[in-house]
């Protein structure tokens, strides 16, 4: 091999090193031992029972059962992913791992401790992170936050928590940004929801290193509703990580989040997902946030796991001078969908958005952009820029496109642009002619590929998307 | 290209076929006008189906101007075989509402779709339009475009779809929509798809939606144009890509066709210019 590049010769390294697979890293599980687990199916009592189990104030189980009904009567999408063989009967609903949240690992069970630490959680929040919260199954088991934010009026705990102890805030905002009629999947998701994260972020503080929220499944058949409310005060900023991954079963599970962010004047937000489910894994999730006057909102979001996954990422500019950016990626292995993309709606003038979409498809995997961007009338100066590459790396698998963009502004510019390719043979041969493999080779060009969005994550989390990539491409040709 | 066709939609009976025989060239222009002022059907379908047999080629122009009181159901379907050529140049400025749906299968391999559409709306009229092309010959390409100019409260809805099924390897595709919204409260919705099931494939798409550029406006009335005029003239130079590709004495037909569609009252352009 030649000497020329140092670079080179230890991306080479590094990729030769990658060794174990999801199964062993992610996908092992652990006994049930639960306090509390609803039957098999849902019903009323089904979502009673959680109620009972959380002890909630009269208004929230209202909210609860005014969505069951409306989950019982909205239809399934008629688009999208393949959700034929999706069980609803089938699904346990909830199950309470733990009494309540701790504040330290030790204080956890030990599984459950265990299992946070094979995947380096808690690791990971000594080293860079300014807060943690941790859900096996239906509950939060961990919430933390450094005592220097907490000082500072920063919230950060599980939404229950926040429900009982800042209901003003709960109640103005928990359920307008996604109502429950919004569709099936957040009318069931506002009748069982349990866990997730409350963030709220005072006026004028910036939370410069970020929280974290990992996602563990544990159970068979298990669905996990998670609910996620996360508010920036005025000038303030917050970056949200989210996690997620899952035992590998032979039944499929169902993970159905909500998320809601409200960015205030001059705030700005940035949620990051890397989301790494197992492949029995059915990932159906609404998320939206408003923008208002001269707010950021970025969402990152990571798709690589999962059976399927619906998720299109939404930002609302509501207040002159908003921003919005969705950078999106999606890897689409066997047997796998990814219906991703993002949804930006211009409410003000002077609003601008950018999204930008990477998808890889392989081993007969289908992945698929859908997008929307909407300009309304009598707005001036609005700019949006929407780009999709998609990958395909080989003949089996299959990219989907399908934008849409409603424009009824003259003062708009809508600027889109989408293509699908293979891998050239000029790079392949390009690095092969520098010694790479040509397997090597082609996961190079897909780490150039999505250099772009591996750039906007945490520099950890960009290492573990890049492994997670190479795992994925592991045995794959271009 | 002189061999020109006049439909008369209102003695219209049945569909239009252009065949073109394996390796013979044709050329064609196709006008759809309307005769009779009085008898004018409410609602009117008309079907035109393209076949070009092997090594075929054929270039078409198609004009058509029909009054706001037709209601336009237009299906175009073309067929290309292997080794044929379809260049199509289709200019739009119906008035009344309707639907388009143009339909091409890329059957044979080698075979070339070079379709460019324009399409000028005013007043309150909403038009659907799809563009397809479906690949199933192996190495074909195809080049696909709507431009678009929409004036006062028009509403234009573009669906474009590039289909590459998994024989169709090698395939070269790319689709385009541009429109030109020349005032708030015209709609443009735009909505082109890649279905993309091989891998060997170079395909993509672009859509811009806007108004004309304050730069460009800014230009213009530097040298002392109106903003009317200024506007005029670049809704003229937005479509003027397929006012190009039609033969020198329909061009200019074409551009003062759409000079009196979109900028009646607006005041003599060339004179200003």
């Amino acid at each position: 091999m030649p000497a020329e590049s140092a670079v080179l010769q230890d991306i080479h390294q590094d990729i030769k090193q990658i060794g174990s697979g999801y199964e062993e890293r992610f996908g092992f599980a652990m006994p049930d031992r639960s306090i509390v687990r609803t039957e098999q199916g849902l019903t009323r009592e089904t979502v009673m029972a959680i109620s009972d189990a959380k002890n909630e104030p009269e208004w929230m189980r209202r909210f609860r059962l005014r969505s069951l009904e409306l989950f019982q009567r909205l239809p399934m999408p008629s688009w999208g992913g393949n959700l034929s063989q999706l069980r609803f009967d089938d699904m346990t609903y909830y199950a309470k791992p733990t009494e309540g949240s701790s504040r330290s690992w030790d204080d956890l069970p030990e599984e459950i401790k265990r299992t946070y630490e094979r995947l380096g959680v808690p690791e990971a929040e000594r080293k860079f992170l300014a807060g943690v919260g941790a859900q096996y199954d239906s509950e939060m088991v961990y919430h933390n936050i450094r005592q220097d934010l907490e000082k500072k009026g920063v919230l950060f705990s599980d939404v229950e928590t926040a429900v009982r102890e800042h209901p003003e805030i709960v109640k103005r905002y928990f359920g307008t940004i996604v109502p429950p009629d919004d569709n099936k999947f957040a009318a069931l998701n506002s009748a069982v929801w349990s866990g997730g994260s409350f963030v709220y972020v005072p006026k004028g503080v910036h939370v410069d290193i970020p929280l974290q929220a990992y996602f563990r499944v544990n159970s068979q058949a298990f669905g996990q509703f998670e609910r996620t409310l996360i508010i920036a005060d005025e000038g303030s900023f917050v970056h949200y990580i989210e996690g997620c991954t899952a035992p590998v079963f032979s039944k499929d599970s169902l993970h159905s989040a909500v998320v809601e962010i409200i960015a205030l004047k001059n705030a700005r937000i940035r949620y990051s997902t890397v989301q790494n489910w197992s492949s029995n894994m059915y990932n159906l999730v609404t998320k939206r946030a408003f923008a208002y006057e001269n707010a950021v909102m970025e969402w990152v979001d990571g798709n690589i796991g999962s059976k399927v996954t619906m998720k299109y990422p939404a930002i609302f500019l509501m207040g002159e001078g908003a921003r919005g950016e969705v950078l999106s990626i999606a890897f689409a292995g066997k047997g796998q969908e990814q219906d991703t993309g993002a949804k930006i709606f211009h409410f003000a003038s002077n609003t601008s958005s950018v999204v930008t979409s990477k998808s890889i498809s392989k081993d007969g995997g289908t992945a698929s952009y859908r997008g929307m961007v909407k300009m309304e009338a009598g707005l001036h100066n609005i700019k949006s820029k929407v780009e999709c590459d998609a990958l395909i790396l080989d003949e089996k698998s299959k990219s989907n496109t399908y934008p849409v963009m409603d424009i009824r502004s003259e003062d708009a510019s809508m600027e889109h642009e989408a293509k699908v390719s293979k891998i050239s043979e000029d790079q392949l041969f390009y690095l092969m002619s520098r010694g790479l493999t040509e397997e090597e080779a082609a996961v190079m060009i897909v780490n150039g590929f999505i250099d772009p969005l591996v750039k906007e994550l945490p520099m950890e989390y960009a290492v573990e998307l890049n492994r997670l990539i190479e795992l994925e491409m592991e045995g794959s040709v271009g | 290209m002189n061999n020109t066709m006049i439909f008369y939609i209102d003695e219209m009976t049945g569909p239009i076929r252009i065949p073109v025989a394996p390796d013979e060239t044709k050329q064609l222009v196709l006008r759809f006008e309307q005769k009779n002022q009085t008898a004018v059907p409410k609602e009117l379908s008309r079907e035109l189906s393209i076949q070009v047999g092997p090594g075929g080629n054929l270039e078409l122009c198609i004009i058509s101007a029909l009054p706001s009181s037709v209601q336009n159901m237009v299906n175009t379907s073309i067929v290309l075989q292997e080794r044929s050529s379809l260049k199509i140049t289709e200019l739009i400025l119906d008035e009344g509402a309707g639907t388009y749906h143009t339909e091409a299968i890329l059957n044979g391999d080698e075979a070339i779709l070079d379709y460019a559409g324009a399409y000028g709306s005013r007043n309150r009229t909403k038009r659907i339009h799809t563009l397809e092309a479906h690949h199933f010959g192996k190495n074909s390409k195809s080049r696909t475009s709507l431009k678009s100019a929409l004036k006062d409260s028009a509403h234009l809805v573009f669906k474009g779809l590039i289909h590459v099924d998994t024989k169709a390897t090698g395939t070269d595709a790319y689709l385009s929509n541009r429109n030109m919204v020349m005032n708030d409260g015209c709609r443009a919705e735009s909505l082109p798809q890649l279905q993309i099931e091989t891998d060997d494939v170079a395909c993509s798409h672009g859509s811009t939606t806007g108004g004309p550029r304050e730069e460009e406006l800014f230009y213009l009335m530097s040298r002392g144009l109106s903003q009317t005029e200024a506007k005029g003239l670049l809704v003229m130079g937005h479509l003027s890509s397929i006012f190009n590709r039609f033969p020198a004495s329909l061009a200019e037909e074409a551009e003062s066709a759409v000079s009196s569609l979109l900028l009646e009252g607006n005041g003599p352009l060339i004179e200003a210019a």
